[in-house]
């Protein structure tokens, strides 16, 4: 049983490792986060975000920040702006 | 009044701090699994856990037993389960957006294109894993009475993971999955070779029907699209679910693994590893082996030799399943799933490659599309379901090798499958095959004459031989999985590294260009 509870320890700490890798990978070095830095404009970075396909004829929402908020303001985009 | 109501408010409040110990004693009725009776309790208590057998045999837990296989394979499915139902977030099912939708997973999705490299992963580590698996419950002859049944179901269960796996390859909808499934429409097509040569394609087309169920239309296109991505993400792991439950269920109902019959023996300096095997009152057991006097065989060892599997299987388990997103982890950081251009039918891919565990059967099908697609993988699939009622020896079960012949006649066999493989393959790279040499030759005769049947006519001849030689079914089993085996492999390698552009042979994948 000892080998076998070895084989868990060592597993989930290289698993745990990875995911921590993975995270930092994602979210300080993926080369996109370059890209939006160098065109950033006055009013801020330029957004990254995903396409939506939209029937126009459906009038289908356009992206999330032109929903009309509670108060009547225009919200921002989810990662803000 | 005051009275009754404090002590209502104290209980509330009584109540409320034991809710945690409270929701825990209702989870595991039994208690802590700390003794033999409450490990068991905690294991037939339990949906998941009651799959088991409430002990296991010391013999079962040796890493050499299984190797882990079946809990890797158990593992890269639940590994691709999950990341699977991720990417269903994002993916789109119909062509061309179908792309779109996993170049957004891949490139702007937040860990998309991680949970897509771990789904790709996973899948091919479940396709190697099921392989090894079935070796090893082949080559321990595992599958003899009363485990024909559970070789059966894992029979099932290696057809439903190639399934799986070819219905995700088409999911991306770029130029690799377009023409893979290009290839497999034109297999399915292919039973074409022998009602053109009967002259009855025109009233009985089995090839058409076979190739339009595959498709939903006639050419590859959204319904083909839609029909793969049903099975892919609905039927097919249904169906695992429920081939894998079954398989479970009947290791247990089969009395636990195969084992060899003088097994007690070879387990005794096991026990001392997962000492203390008795843990149900302990004090008695000593006074009792004081009463006794001596250490007979039985002491400081449970019934037959078997531990509770709470913990000793689980952590077993969960040490191979950890292990198994290990190496899932490390292949998707290092290495990213493939995307090619959009699929674009004007221009086929040269060379359109079929997923990797397909190749060797794609190298057959280069010389005939029925053969290597449907003829010589219907005769292995057919072949591996019978083995367990064909051979019914009872020598060497559950133990590596086993059976007359022993690892000896699996070395020989090994030698003489790659030999007979490569050397057939060399001869028809070298020097062409009929259709070089007469062109005009009607293409039954190369369905029936060409590498991929030459080979298997060699592996049966040996193996006839080797059934003779020991007088042995089994020996005549161990020499043909073992040939087909180093056939596999032999093909697979030339299809996947040796063959370029209109299929030919090049010593390198760099000379491709040369072209
Ligand atoms: C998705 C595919 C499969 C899964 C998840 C699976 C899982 C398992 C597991 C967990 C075991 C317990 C022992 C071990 O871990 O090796 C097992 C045993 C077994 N499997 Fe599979 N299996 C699969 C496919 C197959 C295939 C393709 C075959 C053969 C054609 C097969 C035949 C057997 C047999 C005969 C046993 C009993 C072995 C013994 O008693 O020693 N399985 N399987």
């Amino acid at each position: 049983m000892k080998k076998n509870k070895y084989l868990l320890l060592i597993s989930s700490l290289g698993v745990l490792a990875l995911l921590v890798a993975a995270a930092i990978s994602e979210n300080f070095l993926k080369e996109w986060h370059a890209i939006q830095g160098q065109a950033r404009t006055q009013e801020g970075p330029i957004d990254v975000k995903l396409r939506q396909i939209v029937n126009p004829d459906l009038r289908e929402s356009g992206p999330l920040r032109d929903l009309p908020r509670r108060n009547g303001t225009r919200g921002t985009g989810p990662f803000g702006s | 009044m005051g009275e009754a109501n404090r002590s209502a408010l104290n209980e509330f409040w009584v109540n409320l701090k034991s809710v945690p110990s409270q929701i825990y004693r209702a989870m595991f009725r039994g208690g802590a699994p700390v003794s033999d009776r409450t490990r068991s309790s905690f294991v037939f208590g339990n949906v998941f856990l009651h799959l088991h057998s409430v002990r296991t045999h010391l013999w079962s837990l040796r890493w050499s037993a299984t190797m882990g296989l079946g809990i890797i394979t158990t593992a890269a499915f639940l590994i691709t389960l999950v990341t699977g139902v991720l990417l269903m977030f994002y993916y789109k099912p119909y062509p061309d957006v179908a792309y779109q939708s996993i170049k957004d997973i891949h490139f702007i999705v937040p860990t998309g294109r991680f949970m897509r490299n771990i789904h790709r992963w996973a899948a091919n580590v479940m396709v190697v894993a099921v392989l090894l698996h079935m070796a090893r419950a082949f080559y321990t002859a595992s599958y003899r009475k009363p485990r024909e049944f559970n070789w059966f179901i894992g029979w099932g269960l290696l057809v439903t993971t190639l399934a799986l796996s070819f219905t995700g390859y088409l999911l991306p909808w770029d130029q690799l999955a377009y023409w893979a499934i290009t290839i497999g429409a034109n297999i399915a097509q292919s039973p074409r070779e022998i009602t053109d040569a009967m002259g009855i394609t025109q009233f009985f087309d089995i090839g058409a029907l076979q190739r339009e169920v595959l498709l939903g239309s006639d050419k590859v296109g959204e319904e083909s699209l839609i029909r793969f991505y049903l099975l892919h993400v609905m039927i097919l792991p249904i169906v695992m679910a429920m081939l894998m439950a079954v398989h479970f269920w009947r290791i247990r109902k089969d009395g636990g693994l195969a084992k060899p019959v003088d097994v007690d023996a070879r387990v005794k300096a096991d026990a001392q590893e997962h000492y203390p095997v008795f843990t149900e009152e302990p004090k008695k057991t000593y006074q009792l082996a004081a009463v006794v006097k001596g250490r007979t065989p039985a002491v400081g060892s449970g019934p037959e030799n078997t531990v509770p599997s709470m913990p000793h299987l689980f952590y077993a388990e969960l040490g191979v399943l950890m292990f198994t997103t290990l190496i899932c982890l490390v292949l998707a950081f290092v290495s990213d799933a493939p995307l090619k251009e959009l699929a674009n039918p004007l221009v086929p891919e040269n060379p359109a490659k079929a997923p990797w565990y397909f190749l060797g059967l794609q190298e057959i099908v280069s010389f005939s599309a029925f053969m290597g697609g449907i003829g010589i993988p219907m005769l292995c699939w057919i072949g591996l379901g019978l083995i367990p009622f064909l051979d019914k020896e009872t020598e060497g079960t559950g133990e590596w090798f086993g059976g007359p012949g022993g690892a000896k006649l699996v070395g020989w066999s090994m030698i003489y499958g790659f030999a007979t493989s490569i050397a057939v393959e060399a001869f028809a790279i070298r020097f062409g095959w009929l259709r070089e040499w007469f062109p005009d030759i009607p293409q039954l005769v190369i369905t029936l004459v060409n590498p991929g049947t030459v080979i298997t006519v060699l592996y049966a001849g040996f193996s006839i031989w080797a059934l003779k030689r020991f007088n042995s079914t089994r020996a005549g089993a161990l020499a043909l999985f073992t040939c087909f085996l180093c056939g596999f492999i032999v093909l697979t390698v030339i299809g996947t590294y040796f063959r370029g552009p209109n299929w030919e042979f090049f010593w390198s994948p760099s000379d491709w260009s040369a072209h």
